[in-house]
C-alpha cells in the first residue's frame, strides 16, 4: 500500500522535474494531466485556466481521450467552487453532475491548480464508471494540484527574470553608447589641441614637443580603453560590427609593430616572417588583437627584454606568435585568463598601468568572429609566455575587378 | 603646416565648439578657407553664400542629426556634388555614414594629419 503510494508520488515528482525545462504553461499542464490520469488509472483528463482579465474560465488542455469538448464551466458550478475553495472535489457517482456531462462520466475529481497565493485553474480527471476515491488517491490529487501550480509559478518567474535581464542589458548598452560618446569628445579635444600645440612647439622647444608627444600617446591609450568598454558591451549584445575586406597579415603586423614601437619604448620587438597570408575580415579589429597581445607582452615582462613576433602556417591556418620573456602565467591564472575583467594579481609586479582586464577577452571574441582561435603557452620556470592566434586565410589575393 | 593659400573652401558642421576649432585651425593652417557652423540650420543658405568644395559633418547633433542632413544635401541638385565627410566618435557608425550617402568617414579622436589627408583625397 505504502509502496504503491510512494511509487505514484515519485511519478508526479518526475513530472515536476521534467516541467522545469518547459517554458510553455500549456505543456506543463498537459504533463500533469497525463500523469494524473495515469496514477489514478482514470480514463481521460482536461484542464481549465482562469482568465484574470476576463474573469472567466477557458478550456486550456484536453487529452485525446476526452470524448467531448466541455462547455465553459458554469459560474457557480463545481469548477468555480473548487477554484474558490482551493480544495479538490470528488465525484463518485453521476447524480451531482449536470445532464450533458452525465453521458461521459460517472466518477471524477476536480483539482484546483493552487499553491499559496497562486491560482491558475483546475484539472479534471474523469472515469467512465463510478469511482470511489481512496484516502491515498486524495493525497495524490492534492499533491498534483500544488505541484502544477508551483511549476507554473516557477515558469512565470523564469520568464520575468529573462525579460528583466534583457531589459537591463539593453539599458546598459544604451548607457555605454552615450557614455562612450561623451567620454570621447573631450578626449578628441585634448588630442587635437595637443597636436596643434606640438606642431607650433616642434621647432621652438624639442623638449616641450617630447612631453606633448607623451600626452598624445596617453590620450590614445585613454581612447582605446573607452573603445574597449564599448566593445565589451557590444559583444554581449551581439552588436559588434565587422567590415569584410581582404588584407595581408604580414604587412599588417609590420605596420602595427612600427606603430606601437613608440608606445612600448622599453621593449625591443622583432618580427620574423617568410609567408604572406591574405585574410578576409576586419583589419582594424585584427590590428587591435595584435596591439592587445603586444601590450600584454610588454606589461608582463621586464624593461629591456625582447618580444618576438613570428608568422607561420599551421594546420592550414595562419599562426601569429607573440613571445615574451617575462613572468609567465601561473597555473591559477591560466584557467581564468580569457574571462572578462580578469586581472592577474601578478600585474602589480609588472610595469605599466593595470588596464581594465578586457584585452584578451575582446581579442578572443574578435578572432571567433573571423573563424580563428586564441591560445597561449606558459613556459616553465617563469621564462615568459607565448600567445598565438590562428586565422583562416587564402594563399592568393582575390582581386575583385 | 604649409603657407600655400588655396581658394578651396570647407564648411565644418560641428556642435562641439572645441572640436570645430581644432578642425578649423588645422585646415586653415593647411591653407584652406574654413567656415564653422554649430548646427545644420539654414545650411543651404550658408552653402550658397560660402560655396564650399567640401563639408565636414558631425554625426550627432542636437536638433538635426548629421546623417539625415547628409541625405538631404545628397538629394538636392545644387548640393549633391559637394563631397561630405562624416566625423564621429562612434566607429560603428562608419556604415551609417556610407548608407546616408557620405563620401568619407573620420573617427574621433583623430590625428590632425589624418584630417588633412582625408580632406586632400577630395579637394
Amino acid at each position: 500500500m505504502y509502496l504503491e503510494l510512494l511509487n505514484k508520488i515519485s511519478i508526479i515528482n518526475n513530472v515536476v522535474l521534467e516541467s522545469r525545462i518547459l517554458s510553455d504553461d500549456k505543456e506543463i499542464v498537459k504533463k500533469f494531466v497525463d500523469a494524473g490520469r495515469k496514477v489514478l488509472k482514470a480514463d481521460y483528463g482536461y484542464a481549465f485556466r482562469w482568465n484574470k482579465v476576463l474573469k472567466s474560465f477557458d478550456l486550456f488542455y484536453r487529452d485525446n481521450k476526452t470524448p467531448f469538448i466541455s462547455k465553459i464551466p458554469r459560474k457557480h458550478g463545481i469548477t468555480a467552487k473548487v477554484f474558490q475553495q482551493e480544495k479538490p472535489y470528488y465525484i463518485d457517482h453521476a447524480s451531482s453532475l449536470r445532464s450533458d456531462a452525465k453521458k461521459f462520466m460517472e466518477g471524477a475529481v476536480v483539482i484546483p491548480m493552487t499553491y499559496h497565493q497562486e491560482k491558475y485553474g483546475t484539472i479534471d480527471i474523469c472515469f467512465y464508471d463510478k469511482h470511489v476515491f481512496a484516502q491515498e488517491e486524495k493525497i495524490i490529487c492534492e499533491y498534483i494540484g500544488n505541484s502544477v501550480a508551483e511549476a507554473i509559478r516557477i515558469n512565470h518567474l523564469n520568464k520575468k527574470t529573462e525579460r528583466d535581464s534583457q531589459k537591463l542589458l539593453k539599458q546598459k548598452d544604451e548607457f555605454f553608447n552615450i557614455a562612450s560618446h561623451e567620454l570621447k569628445t573631450p578626449v578628441a579635444a585634448i588630442k587635437g589641441f595637443v597636436q596643434i600645440l606640438n606642431q607650433k612647439m616642434k621647432k621652438v622647444s624639442p623638449e616641450t614637443s617630447y612631453f606633448l608627444d607623451k600626452i598624445n600617446l596617453h590620450t590614445d591609450k585613454l581612447s582605446r580603453l573607452v573603445n574597449d568598454l564599448l566593445d565589451v558591451s557590444r559583444i554581449e549584445t551581439g552588436k559588434l560590427k565587422f567590415k569584410k575586406i581582404t588584407f595581408e597579415l604580414s604587412d599588417l603586423l609590420k605596420e602595427v609593430i612600427e606603430g606601437v614601437d613608440v608606445a612600448l619604448p622599453h621593449h625591443s620587438i622583432s618580427f620574423k616572417n617568410s609567408h604572406r597570408f591574405w585574410i578576409r575580415g576586419d583589419s582594424e579589429h585584427i590590428e587591435r588583437v595584435i596591439i592587445n597581445l603586444l601590450t600584454n607582452a610588454a606589461k608582463y615582462s621586464p624593461v629591456g627584454s625582447k618580444i618576438k613576433v613570428s608568422l607561420e602556417e599551421k594546420d592550414g591556418k595562419a599562426r601569429v606568435n607573440v613571445e615574451d620573456f617575462g613572468i609567465g602565467i601561473n597555473k591559477k591564472d591560466q584557467l581564468k585568463i580569457f574571462k572578462r575583467f580578469f586581472q592577474s594579481k601578478d600585474s602589480s609586479k609588472s610595469s605599466g598601468l593595470p588596464g581594465l582586464g578586457l584585452g584578451l577577452y575582446i581579442a578572443r571574441e574578435i578572432l571567433k568572429h573571423h573563424g580563428g582561435e586564441l591560445h597561449f603557452e606558459s613556459k616553465r620556470e617563469s621564462k615568459g609566455s607565448i600567445f598565438y592566434f590562428l586565422l583562416p586565410y587564402s594563399k592568393h589575393r582575390i582581386i575583385k575587378k | 603646416m604649409t603657407d600655400k593659400k588655396t581658394n578651396k573652401k570647407i564648411i565644418i558642421v560641428e556642435d562641439e565648439l572645441d572640436i570645430g576649432e581644432i578642425m578649423q585651425i588645422t585646415l586653415v593652417g593647411a591653407g584652406y578657407q574654413v567656415k564653422v557652423l554649430l548646427n545644420g540650420k539654414d545650411i543651404e543658405d550658408h552653402i550658397k553664400k560660402f560655396d564650399p568644395s567640401l563639408i565636414l559633418m558631425d554625426l550627432w547633433m542636437p536638433g538635426l542629426d548629421g546623417s539625415s542632413l547628409t541625405k538631404k544635401l545628397k538629394i538636392n541638385k545644387e548640393t549633391k556634388n559637394i563631397p561630405i565627410i562624416i566625423v564621429s566618435a562612434c566607429n560603428a557608425l562608419a556604415k551609417t555614414a556610407k548608407s546616408c550617402g557620405a563620401d568619407g568617414f573620420l573617427s574621433k579622436p583623430f590625428d590632425i594629419k589624418n584630417l588633412i589627408s582625408i580632406v586632400k583625397k577630395f579637394i
